[in-house]
């Protein structure tokens, strides 16, 4: 056991006012939700409601047609962009299943919010609004 | 209220800070002396991620003495954040001091 010396200073047990915040109570931060940039799109993840189901058909039509929407795709759109899925950083067993969780589900949802579609517009809230026409029916899984 | 969210260290990261902050000058308004349980209620639906909600609560009521003209709670834990009264560093005091508050 090593002897520590007893060093005393004049922070210990006073209480110190933390230095930051004056701009975050004044509403001056910037966070990447109040970035505005030229020319900016908004995205909006529509997501499954069932935990465990099959994908079939998720249909962004109606989505297209709403007030300022620039695009809109589902995990099958845009499949062969993908160079693969998120990977396992720690792979704690070497028999451990790693199922792949690309960014869109394109056949099968694993959680609830498992993303299936995005819907893109010149505002956020014509892309939130616009996500509500995505429509995603899904068969449940038995397992 | 900037001010008693600062001293009573009501926050944290800052994310729910300003939504706190709105509610509680309504709320102050409205009831210029709340109960814990007033502010508790008065503020539902604005969720803190960081700090818990004790020095929130801690900060609306120390506000609300003081836009009373009262001298703050007085009742605050020995040693807590909340005896804080005295600025301990200068340019801390200066930079609460000279904050802006137009946005």
């Amino acid at each position: 056991v090593t002897a520590t010396e007893a060093a005393p200073t004049a922070n210990v047990g006073v209480t110190r006012l933390r230095k930051e915040d004056a701009h975050l109570v004044t509403g001056r931060t910037r966070w990447t939700d109040n970035i505005q940039l030229p020319g900016m799109l908004h995205l909006v993840l529509v997501r499954s409601p069932m935990a465990h189901a099959r994908v079939s058909g998720v249909d962004v039509s109606a989505a297209l047609e709403q007030p300022g929407v620039v695009a809109a795709y589902t995990g099958a759109d845009l499949v062969d962009h993908w160079s693969g899925g998120l990977p396992c950083a720690w792979p704690v067993t070497e028999d451990m299943r790693t199922p792949v969780h690309l960014p869109l589900a394109t056949d099968e949802v694993r959680y609830v919010g498992d993303a299936v579609a995005v819907v893109v517009a010149q505002t956020r809230a014509q892309a939130v609004d616009a996500a509500e026409f995505v429509d995603g029916p899904t068969t449940r899984c038995r397992s | 209220m900037q001010k008693a969210f600062h001293t009573e260290h009501g926050l944290q990261c800052g994310y729910c800070t300003p939504g706190m902050i709105m509610a509680a000058i309504d709320l102050v308004e409205e009831n210029p002396d709340p109960t814990e349980e007033e502010v508790r209620a008065g503020l539902e639906g604005n969720l803190c991620r960081c700090t818990g909600y004790v020095n929130i609560v801690k900060a609306v009521r120390r506000a609300a003495a003081e836009l009373r003209g009262e001298a703050p709670p007085a009742d605050a834990e020995e040693g807590g954040v909340g005896v804080a009264d005295v600025v301990q560093d200068e340019e801390d005091a200066d930079r609460l001091r000279n904050m802006e508050v137009t946005p």
